[in-house]
This record gives structure tokens, C-alpha cells and sequence, in this order.
């Protein structure tokens, strides 16, 4: 087996989520399953590859949602390709979410900007077995109302027993109803005792960073805090280097990594 | 593990030996170093080719011959295969062939996924180590868990007696070449074993000489709480980032992966990177965790002697002072752990 070889996976469609987000459904051939929390190195033809959580439920086989935003030479060709074209994924990587921890517990899921689209995949994996959970609470930060990604699903997520849904914004605008402010107002009030449950947070690196302080001041235990971590994963399974945070690689003993295991760390955000 | 004589004479038909099983490199000398060369069974003079095997460790570095500096790992959408021929590589150090197995040996075949690149070249290479009676002021192997010889590791191992050299086999791929030697090895005399000793014990003690003090038994410690940029800042302040540490270190194992369009299809290539490079840590959009200089040389120290440690319980560096001999800036990497 020769783990730098990408498989083809053929564009099925392409949804425009906001102006700098899109969700890309991939048919990869042959079928990629992964685990919720586990990421794909994706190629944009010619260009690289760049790693990606898929952002579809775990529990669908033969194709792949991953939502993308545009930053830098990677995404910004991936934002050229039509439904048809083919790119190509090798995958998965990392280290999947431990579900079986969040049984008979509260799961709060913290989520800033573009960030939420690894949460989704923890979510709907977390949906096929709701009840197993006290409830699921999806927080949920933006820049804007028009930066809110998965807007078209929340309404749909909201009726759904056992969910609880917080969403906020930095700005609202005239129509806007909900919190305004950034992620970590959510946290206020939280409707259950932090030892009775546990936090994913997943979002830029200053979001995190507040995010985990704030979660650290209302009683989250270390080991009870799951934070996605971005570094350059360049070949996605333990060898490249560059994804190095203290001892751990972000590839292989991450990329979602509990806080007990960074927090000795400087600043594991920058 | 059995012990042969090679005659010193008998050197350049060793080569040609070793040739069968493939394409050999060997150490020769140019401007006062020693730098790998292939046998092209050329008339070089027996006491030059000793006097080479002799040196300090060579001025490439092992994993120069494992890993490339640039290769092409895949393709796409056409498939991809590679032929691997066997080599054979003369005249690693102890500290050289340590750098393969204690440290690009944990990170190329171990974990999740193997390389299956490295570990073809790992089972079809054959590596002769030879003893090091005179190492450099640069050396500092003893200080960190190496030797100036090596006694496990190669195939073969050569080292240095009163009339010739003294050929231990080390594995079964090393028995199965010297089986195809015929009467050019012969045995060995006690006398060439007492003198190889004494070679030993002489180059144990130079490097004592020259590195008198032990490193702090807690580096990994020390370094995760070195957290004053001004010290990285003063440790580095003669750094013209020539990077020549990075490429000629034995240990450095990072590589990128980039994709160069050929046709209509793809091909991935893996080139060595250095994580001195002002991108090597940068993400999509920009965000950089090594912006700063000082940030990425505490970034070396720390995967070299904290995260290594950590994980694979020995330090990413074997004291071959490759690093010393190279800076432009006169920065000696032991200066810096002392002053931890």
C-alpha cells in the first residue's frame, strides 16, 4: 500500500453555503468511510492537497460532504471545480471523536465561523444515536447573518428532540433575532452542570483559545474539552513533521485533541 | 557475530565484492574530507582507500541514500510503481547508522502507516559501518549515547588492526555476502583484535577530551520551559539562516509533499523540508505558529530533544557534528544545550 497515493472522487455537487464557503459532495472511488473527527488530505488538481474534515455524517458510505472556505491557493482553485469534475483524496487520518465518552452525558458543541463544518459531521454522527445522549446542545458563532454557514439546516436541527440550539453573531443586522456577540456569550447560562457533560469546540485560533478559557472557568474538566487543532498536515499520518504540537502530531494524535494533553503547552492557539 | 581479516591490499577487491550485490558506495577523501563515491572499480591505491575508511564520518549524511532529497511518491490518475535496486553503502559511523535505526527508523516504519518507500530501501540496502579512531573536535557521539565505533546496526562492520581490517559480520544479509568472498577474508589474529581495541579505547578517550561534560540529564525539561525568546534570540544572534545545520543533519526527517502537473494527470513528489523555512509551519490563510526566527529554532531544539525523547525515548540527534562543522555563524549545537 503506498499511503501518498490519492483515490478519485468525482464531484457531485457543489453548494454555495456563503460568499467565501462551500459544501463539495465527492463520490470517491472506491468508497471512503471514516469516523467523525477523522480528516482527508483533498487535491485540488495541479495545485496540492490541503486536509479537510469531511463535514457529512459518518454513517454515509458512498459519498463525502466536505465544506470548504477560500484562503489560500488550495481552496481557491477547489472554488473553480464544477459538478463532474474529478479531484482526488487519500484519508482518513487522525484520531476519531470518542463518542462512546459522550453516552449518558451532555454534549456541547462550540463552534466558530467555518469551524462548525467538522462539528456537523460530530453532530449527525451524534444524531443517528440521540438518545443515547442527555442532549445535544449546538452553539454556534458567526461573523454575520450572511456568514453563517449551514443556514439552510439549522431550522430543520432545531426541531429535532433532545437538540438545543444557540446561535450568535458579531454584527447583526435589522432582520438578525438571535444573540449578538462573539461565540463564548453562548456559554452564559449554561442549562446544565458542566460535570454532567463535555465540550467540542472547533473554530479559529482565537475562538478556541477564548473558548477553552471560558469553558475552563465555568468547570469543564481538562480531559473533558475536545479541541480541534490546526497545524499544516502535510502528509496526514505521523511522518512529515510539520503538524508537531509539543509531543503530539496533530495528524496522527489528533487533530481533535482534549485539552489535558496540550495545556502544558505555551500557547497551543498560535 | 563472527570476526574476518581483510588484508589492507585486499580493499579495492572488497569493493568489487560488494559491487555484485550492487551498485557500492565508498568513502574518498577530497579537501581533507571524506565524501561517498561509487566504486566504479577504478585503480585507487589500497592505502588511499584506507586512509579514507579511516575519517571522521562523511560530509553527506546517511539518510542521504534513504530518503533522497527529492522523490516521486505517486501519480494520478496513471498508477505509479518504483524499482528499487540494492546499494551498498561503505563507511557510516557508528553515529550515522544510529541516526537510521534510533531515529528514521521510528519515524518512517513505525506508527500508523509504514513508508513504503524508506522500508524497501531499508531491506535492499546493505550497510558496511566502519570504526571512527579519530574523530573530530566537532564529534560528541560519546555525550550522547553513541560511540566511536559500532559493534550492531550495519551488516558489516570494519575496524582498524595492526596489519588490516577486521571485518565483523552483523546480520544475515552481511553472512550472506561475505560467504560469496571466498578466501579474501581470512581469520582474524588476536593481535589485530588487541590493536583494534586499542584504536577504540584512543578514540573513546579523545572524545572525552574534547567533550569533557555530560549534557543535563533533563534537556527535555529544560528546553519545554525555555520559554524567554531572548535566550533563542542570543543563542542564535550569529544565525545568517544558511539552514546547512538542517540539510546536512543525519536526523532530520521532515518532508512536503507538492504536486506538479504533467500532462493531463498529477505527480506528488516528496522533498526534504527544514523547519527553518520561514513557511514551514504556515497554514491556509496564513497563519504562521514559527513566524519568528527564534520561535522556529526553539521549534528544532524541541522536536530533536524534547519531543523525541518523549515519544521514542532517545534524543533526534547522534553527536555527529555535522551541524558544528557546517555553520557558517560558528553556532555549536552542544554551547547551546550546556546553556539550557
Amino acid at each position: 500500500m503506498n499511503p501518498y497515493e490519492s483515490r478519485q472522487a468525482k464531484v457531485k455537487e457543489v453548494i454555495i453555503e456563503t460568499p467565501t464557503i462551500r459544501t463539495f459532495t465527492l463520490e470517491p472511488k472506491p468508497a471512503l468511510s471514516f469516523h467523525a473527527g477523522q480528516f482527508i488530505e483533498l487535491t485540488a488538481p495541479g495545485v496540492g492537497e490541503a486536509p479537510f474534515t469531511p463535514s457529512s455524517s459518518p454513517y454515509v458510505e458512498e459519498s463525502m460532504e466536505v465544506t470548504i472556505m477560500k484562503v489560500g491557493r488550495v481552496t481557491s482553485k477547489l472554488f473553480d471545480v464544477r459538478p463532474g469534475d474529478t479531484l482526488a483524496v487519500r484519508g482518513p487520518y487522525g484520531v476519531p471523536y470518542e463518542t462512546d465518552r459522550y453516552e449518558g452525558r451532555h454534549v456541547l458543541i462550540v463552534g466558530g465561523g467555518v469551524g462548525l463544518a467538522p462539528l456537523r459531521s460530530l453532530f449527525l454522527a451524534l444524531l443517528h444515536n440521540v438518545s443515547a445522549y442527555k442532549k445535544i446542545h449546538l452553539y454556534y458563532g458567526a461573523r454575520t447573518p450572511r456568514d453563517i454557514v449551514y443556514d439552510r439546516l439549522f431550522k430543520e436541527w432545531g426541531k429535532i428532540k433532545n437538540v438545543e440550539i444557540r446561535r450568535s453573531v458579531d454584527v447583526g443586522d435589522k432582520n438578525w433575532k438571535e444573540k449578538v456577540g462573539v461565540v463564548t456569550v453562548l456559554l452564559d447560562n449554561l442549562p446544565f452542570k458542566p460535570n454532567d457533560g463535555l465540550a467540542v469546540a472547533c473554530g479559529p485560533p482565537v475562538m478556541m483559545k477564548f473558548a477553552t478559557k471560558r469553558l475552563l472557568e465555568l468547570g469543564f474538566a481538562d480531559e473533558d474539552i475536545y479541541l480541534s487543532m490546526e497545524k499544516n498536515m502535510s502528509c496526514g499520518f505521523g511522518k512529515c513533521g510539520h503538524c508537531r504540537l509539543g509531543e503530539l502530531f496533530c495528524c496522527k494524535d489528533g487533530p481533535v485533541i482534549t485539552w489535558d494533553r496540550i495545556k502544558h503547552l505555551e500557547d497551543p492557539f498560535v | 557475530m563472527r570476526s574476518l581479516f581483510l588484508p589492507l591490499a585486499s580493499i579495492p577487491a572488497f569493493y568489487t565484492q560488494l559491487a555484485k550485490y550492487g551498485e557500492t558506495y565508498y568513502p574518498r577523501v577530497f579537501d581533507r574530507h571524506a565524501i561517498y563515491e561509487l566504486w566504479r572499480e577504478e585503480e585507487i591505491a589500497a592505502e588511499e582507500l584506507h586512509q579514507a575508511l579511516k575519517m571522521v564520518r562523511p560530509v553527506e549524511p546517511l539518510k542521504e541514500f534513504f530518503l533522497g532529497s527529492r522523490e516521486r511518491v505517486a501519480s494520478f490518475p496513471q498508477l505509479f510503481s518504483k524499482d528499487i535496486k540494492p546499494k551498498v553503502i561503505v563507511g557510516a559511523k557508528d553515529c550515522d547508522i544510529r541516526s537510521l535505526i534510533e531515529i528514521q527508523d521510528n519515524v518512517y516504519l513505525k506508527g500508523v502507516l509504514e513508508d513504503p518507500f524508506y522500508k524497501e530501501r531499508r531491506e535492499k540496502y546493505l550497510v558496511v559501518t566502519v570504526d571512527c579512531p579519530e574523530p573530530a573536535d566537532t564529534c560528541f557521539c560519546l555525550r550522547i549515547g553513541g560511540k566511536p565505533y559500532s559493534v550492531w546496526g550495519g551488516d558489516l562492520n570494519l575496524s582498524f588492526g595492526e596489519e588490516g581490517i577486521i571485518v565483523d559480520v552483523l546480520s544475515a544479509k552481511g553472512e550472506e555476502i561475505v560467504e560469496k568472498m571466498g578466501d579474501l577474508l581470512k581469520e582474524v589474529d588476536k593481535k589485530e583484535i588487541k590493536k583494534r581495541d586499542k584504536h577504540r579505547t584512543d578514540a573513546e578517550r579523545k572524545l572525552a577530551k574534547v567533550n569533557p561534560d555530560e549534557f543535563a540529564p533533563d534537556l527535555p525539561d529544560r528546553i519545554e520551559h525555555q520559554l524567554d525568546t531572548t535566550f533563542w534570540a542570543k543563542a542564535l544572534a550569529n544565525c545568517v539562516d544558511c539552514q546547512a545545520c538542517e540539510r546536512i543533519c543525519s536526523t532530520c526527517y521532515c518532508f512536503l509533499l507538492y504536486d506538479i502537473p504533467v500532462g493531463k494527470g498529477v505527480e506528488r513528489v516528496k522533498v526534504l523540508d527544514w523547519c527553518y523555512h520561514a513557511a514551514y509551519g504556515r497554514v491556509g490563510g496564513g497563519v504562521n505558529p514559527l513566524a519568528h526566527f527564534s520561535h522556529r529554532l526553539r521549534n528544532r531544539f524541541e522536536c530533536k530533544f524534547m519531543a523525541f525523547p518523549r515519544n521514542f525515548k532517545v534524543s533526534a540527534c547522534t553527536g555527529c557534528g555535522r551541524c558544528i562543522a557546517g555553520c557558517t555563524g560558528k553556532i555549536d549545537i552542544r554551547e547551546v544545550l550546556r546553556a539550557l
